[in-house]
């Protein structure tokens, strides 16, 4: 063994190795030590009701009259005599000059030195049983607003009080913009006003009206949280004005306060210590743990420095704060590319619906929509909704415009491109069979021709036989959709990345509406007598996109809501074109694609590859969204059924385990396990399905 | 006896290590991963080499192990395959400062190319293909500086890190610090570093912390064997620990294994070997990503210098230093053995006590004591001082009763201005003139 003063040796050494490998340790989480949450304690024990902050100015007010600021962003507090020791509920602060608290028992004060000193401005003419919860200030003027919907404004710093509204309920928050817009939430009570308060009116909402928090984000985008009186409390949000509002998502815990940094960066914090927030969308929220063992009623939240230090504040006089990197997870993309939809085909007298379903948007939910057109045969409704309906009488050829905005400076426009024609029209006899040649087709201005012929069937002499020929000779850009009746745009968002390789090719659907010229009678639902009929496409030769590219007829199942494939794959010869002709059964839905080459070789697909999510070129990406809607990486590919996919980067450290619940697609957010946004660099995606197997590599730049 | 006895405390640093490989990850790796691969065989195979002090080697994982270079190799270059047609470039030239040999400043690059892929775009949900190809690179360089003083070694890297995706590129300059207590206490070596310290790369939008790696380690020296633990912390990655495992087969072939903690994509097992011919080295190891492919690792490694001053071999030479000195052949090594653990107190002995007689004695057929000299009194003409004093201790330690040699060293102290040791070697030469 070792003698004493080697052992004592040994230890200290140990010691010294330890205390190194324990500093190492502590070091590197110091460095991210800013993004602990650190406790505070005010040492009075009693409740904080309200924190507020402008900058690096902040204040917090509570139970008993207590009053702290803080000029230095929070890095040291001062206590203020408030004069009072009345429960104080709601502080604003308009600027250093300007700062205003509000509370029980008519309780405002005022203060115009920074916090300093306090000036009780309680006014004097109304019940002293009066409870103010909601304060808010737009430059010298204050308004608060509390029980008995008493709404108070004063124009000269608190020293005259005018009463704006009254009645019986509790206002708990109110915000008013300079324009004159501002709103009052609370119990049963939703008020809202154009003219500085002058006149307040009731709205009324579909949803229940018991707000018990509130959050404006500006003059229009308003958020509420409503106790539904099951011990749940749901968030909602105006859309499309006041009164109507959409649910964003259900807390378990009572809210007391809530705060939006930005639209896309929520914070809600309320009973038993809870504290949730969306790092990208309202409606998808996550809980935080605060570090710490006591567990109490947080009351407000606020945010300080430049909007990346939130702090708590609740009861017992506990506060808590903490550093939040909003690059972290903010999506980048704020902007609006609005959609109109493309191209429609419809039969004159036929309403359409127009949809801006492909607007890329972070969340259209929340966009002021604008539909219009300045054709006056044109009929156009629900023109400030995501689809309007579009309705002619007049063959041709319309634009719709569609603008779209976010109600703040985010603004984009687009032109639906609608084409009106009549099939029947144009329909002509032709000795023993009907043929016709449909010149009302009218694509990028040009003609194109569809010959149908209706033949005579012995064993039904009231029906016909149906071929119909699809000519694309005047092929000028890209072959769109031929239709003979109304097309439902839902079929659009049923193309998958798996058949359709071009936006364009998309939209080759055929749906044929006959009729019979001679009668006038509509052919349609009596498959028995159609089974000759056909249908046939020709690609013109010398389109060099279409180079040795696979095309086949697909058939869209309605019920199935998928397309299957009707007919064998046929190559596109560039010397002779594309014609392909295929035997059908029943009038449906068919369209012409091209199929993606992976299917030829059964590959996996990554696109887009490299990711770049942040030069504003959707066609590089885009920061995912939580929508099916372009954003993230996708895979496709016939193996990526039930396919599990590993994320790797180059150090051999799995950065994410996935696995494809879908058919045909997969769609990766690009965020690690701990959905934190993988960093930019060189990855290699491991996918695995059956004894399929294949590894590719993925590049990334954030 | 002593040797018998279990290292607990050790076995028990090693075990508490292990446990923490096993908990999960908590976060992820952040930008610059290239920065946390292996750059040579030898890391790649032991995974644990904070504290492994193998000289040059080194350099990207604790930059003061560089001054612990034992061949006094000044060249080492690797070249990595990685899956995927992904292949990794290492070069650094090291060498000590020639006024101060406890110093050694190194320059060093490494480059990644990660191949391209064909680019595709989306197009709605679709894919659409871009018709070309898109790089991915990465470069590293930078000079690295190490001093020793007594048994404690330190080190720092500026380095220039640049990575290049697609025509988007950015560049940061980083910083790694080491650390190396060599002999904490007997056979056991202890080790830290912090690597790439500095500020964001951005490569397009958003600025990204780098990822750091902040590692300690240990090596414990058994027989053949080296042990090596390391706790290394990476990026936001929870503390990981890789083992290590260097076995001596014989003076010039060593066969390694490692863990590594960090890797999570199969079993984390990887190997290789070493082998040094003279001034030249080589060594390969073997690692895989599971199903995405092999790693090969193969590092060539050669000094520039005279097989002749490798013969930096103190006269307190350790078993495991010569284990690991190539210069000297197997005779010489086995007796050096043998002259190391039965006196292991001697030392500087020879030179202080008249009366401790070396047991060991040379064959002069292996070693030119004429030739040393010669080669001693160039290096004293030439003012390499410290040269001269490694040739002539080697004299001293065969022939202590050289009085010339003696004094000749003493001399030489007296130029490095260490007069303790001059005195010593001349109160020596006096104390033989009195003798005889």
């Amino acid at each position: 063994m070792y003698d004493k003063k080697t052992m004592f040796k040994i230890l200290k050494i140990s010691f010294k190795i330890a205390a190194l490998f324990i500093i190492i340790i502590l070091y590197s989480y110091q460095v991210n030590a800013d993004y602990q949450w650190i406790q505070y304690n005010n040492n009075t024990g009693y409740n904080i009701n309200s924190i507020k902050f402008k900058g690096n100015f902040g204040i917090m007010a509570g139970d008993n009259g207590i009053i702290k600021t803080t000029q230095n962003d929070g890095l040291s507090w001062s206590n203020q005599n408030s004069g009072c020791l009345d429960k104080l509920n709601a502080a604003h602060i308009e600027n250093v000059d300007l700062i205003i608290i509000a509370g029980a028992n008519k309780r405002i004060l005022v203060s115009q030195d920074g916090g300093a000193t306090w000036l009780n401005r309680t006014p004097n003419n109304i019940s002293s049983q009066i409870e103010f919860y909601g304060v808010c200030a737009v430059n010298s003027e204050i308004w608060v607003a509390g029980s008995s919907s008493l709404i108070l404004k004063s124009s000269d710093y608190g020293q005259t009080w005018t009463k704006q509204y009254e009645g019986v309920n509790n206002i708990k928050m109110i915000k008013m913009y300079p324009s004159g817009i501002g709103t009052a939430m609370g119990d049963n009570i939703l008020l809202t006003t154009s003219d500085g308060g002058n006149n307040w009116s009731p709205v009324s909402i579909s949803i229940s009206n018991k707000f018990i928090a509130g959050y404006c984000l500006n003059e229009y985008l308003w958020f509420g949280v409503i106790d539904n009186g099951d011990n749940t409390f749901s968030l909602y949000q105006t859309y499309e004005g006041p009164g109507k509002w959409i649910f964003l998502y259900k807390f378990n815990f009572e809210v007391k306060s809530i705060c939006f940094p930005n639209y896309y960066s929520g914070w809600t914090v309320g009973a038993n210590g809870n504290i949730y927030y969306t790092p990208n969308n309202p409606s998808q929220w996550e809980k935080i743990n605060i570090d710490t063992q006591i567990s109490v009623n947080l009351n407000s939240a606020a945010f300080s420095n430049l909007n990346d230090t939130i702090w708590v504040a609740g009861n017992n006089g506990y506060y808590y704060k903490r550093f939040y990197n909003y690059s972290d997870s903010e999506p980048e993309f704020a902007g609006i590319y609005a959609n109109a939809g493309g191209k429609y085909f419809v039969l004159t007298g036929d309403a359409i619906e127009l949809t801006s379903e492909r607007t890329i948007a972070r969340n259209k939910q929340f966009l002021r929509y604008q539909w219009s057109s300045q054709d006056l045969t044109v009929s156009l409704e629900n023109t400030d909704k995501i689809k309007s309906s579009f309705q002619s009488s007049e063959p041709g050829r319309y634009f719709v415009k569609l603008e779209i905005d976010d109600y703040g400076t985010s603004r984009s426009s687009d032109y639906a491109e609608v084409y009106v024609f009549d099939t029947y029209s144009q329909i002509y006899s032709q000795d023993a069979a009907v043929s016709g040649n449909n010149n009302g087709l009218i694509l990028n201005g040009y003609a194109h021709n569809i010959d149908i012929n209706l033949k005579d069937i012995p064993e039904y002499p009231d029906f016909k036989s149906v071929s119909a020929y699809i000519d694309l000779k005047n092929f000028r850009t890209v072959p769109h959709l031929f239709s003979a009746m109304k097309i439902n745009p839902l079929y659009f968002n049923s193309v998958r990345p798996n058949i359709s390789l071009f936006d364009d090719l998309s939209y080759t659907i055929v749906n044929f509406e006959m009729f019979d010229y001679a009668t006038g009678n509509h052919i349609n639902e009596l498959s028995d007598a159609y089974d000759n009929l056909k249908i046939k496409y020709r690609l013109p030769p010398s389109i060099l996109k279409f180079e040795n590219r696979r095309f086949a007829v697909f058939n869209y199942d309605e019920g199935t809501e998928q397309w299957t494939r009707k007919s064998q794959i046929f190559l596109y010869n560039i010397m002779t074109g594309l014609e392909i002709e295929i035997s059908l059964n029943n009038f449906s839905i068919y369209g012409l694609f091209a199929l993606p080459d992976f299917e030829k070789q059964g590959e996996i697909e990554i696109f887009p590859n490299p990711f770049i999510g942040g030069d504003g070129n959707y066609k590089t990406g885009r920061y995912y969204t939580g929508a099916d809607d372009g954003s993230g990486i996708y895979f496709s590919g016939i193996n990526i059924k039930n396919a599990k996919i590993k994320i790797v980067n180059l150090a051999g450290y799995v950065v994410n385990e996935l696995v494809n619940d879908n058919d045909s697609y997969f769609q990766w957010s690009v965020l690690d396990k701990k959905n934190k946004p993988v960093s930019s660099g060189l990855y290699y995606a491991i996918i695995e399905s059956g004894s399929y197997k294949c590894v590719k590599k993925i590049q990334i730049i954030r | 006896m002593r040797k018998k006895n279990t290292n607990y405390q050790i076995i028990f640093a090693i075990i508490l290590l292990t446990a923490f490989s096993f908990s999960n990850p908590i976060y992820s790796y952040e930008a610059g991963i290239p920065l946390t691969l292996n750059y040579t065989a030898e890391q790649s195979a032991l995974s644990a080499v904070t504290a492994f002090d193998y000289g040059i080697n080194g350099i990207l994982y604790n930059p003061a192990i560089a001054r612990f270079e034992k061949f006094d190799r000044n060249f080492i270059s690797s070249y990595i395959s990685l899956p995927q047609d992904v292949n990794i470039y290492y070069l650094a030239f090291s060498k000590e400062f020639k006024k101060n040999r406890n110093a050694r400043y190194s320059v060093f690059a490494a480059g990644i190319d990660g191949g391209s892929v064909k680019q595709t775009l989306i197009n709605g949900r679709d894919l659409e293909y871009a018709g070309r190809s898109s790089k991915y690179s990465a470069v590293q360089f930078g000079l690295s500086a190490s001093h020793k003083i007594n048994q404690i070694g330190a080190g720092i890297n500026i380095k220039n890190y640049s990575e290049k995706i697609s025509g988007y590129s950015g560049n940061v300059w980083l910083a790694d610090i080491g650390f190396l207590y060599k002999g904490v206490i007997e056979n056991l070596d202890a080790g830290v570093s912090i690597l790439n310290l500095g500020s964001k790369i951005k490569l397009n939008r958003y600025s990204e912390d780098i990822t750091r790696i902040y590692s300690a380690g240990l090596k414990y020296s058994l027989f053949r064997f080296d042990i090596l633990a390391d706790l290394k912390k990476t990026g936001e990655l929870s503390p990981k620990c890789s083992l290590g495992l260097n076995f001596r087969f014989d003076d010039n072939f060593h066969l390694m294994a490692g863990f590594n903690g960090t890797k999570n994509i199969n079993n984390s097992v990887s190997f290789g070997f070493a082998y040094f011919y003279n001034s030249i080295g080589i060594q390969y190891a073997y690692d895989n990503y599971s199903k995405i492919g092999d790693l090969h690792f193969i590092t060539l490694s050669m000094s520039f210098k005279p097989v002749l001053q490798a013969l930096d071999k103190k006269t307190d030479m350790k078993q495991t230093d010569i284990d690991a000195e190539p210069s000297l052949d197997s005779n010489m090594k086995n007796e050096l053995k043998k002259s190391s653990v039965d006196s292991a107190t001697k030392k500087t002995e020879s030179i202080e006590n008249e009366n401790a007689e070396p047991e060991l004695k040379l064959d002069y057929e292996t070693l030119d004591i004429d030739l040393l000299k010669i080669h001693a009194r160039k290096s004293f003409e030439s003012k390499q001082y410290d040269l001269a004093e490694i040739i002539l201790k080697k004299i001293v330690y065969n022939q202590p009763d050289d009085i010339e040699t003696l004094k000749f060293l003493g001399d030489v102290y007296y130029e490095m201005k260490d007069y303790d040791n001059a005195i010593k070697c001349y109160d020596r030469v006096q104390k033989f003139g009195i003798k005889e």
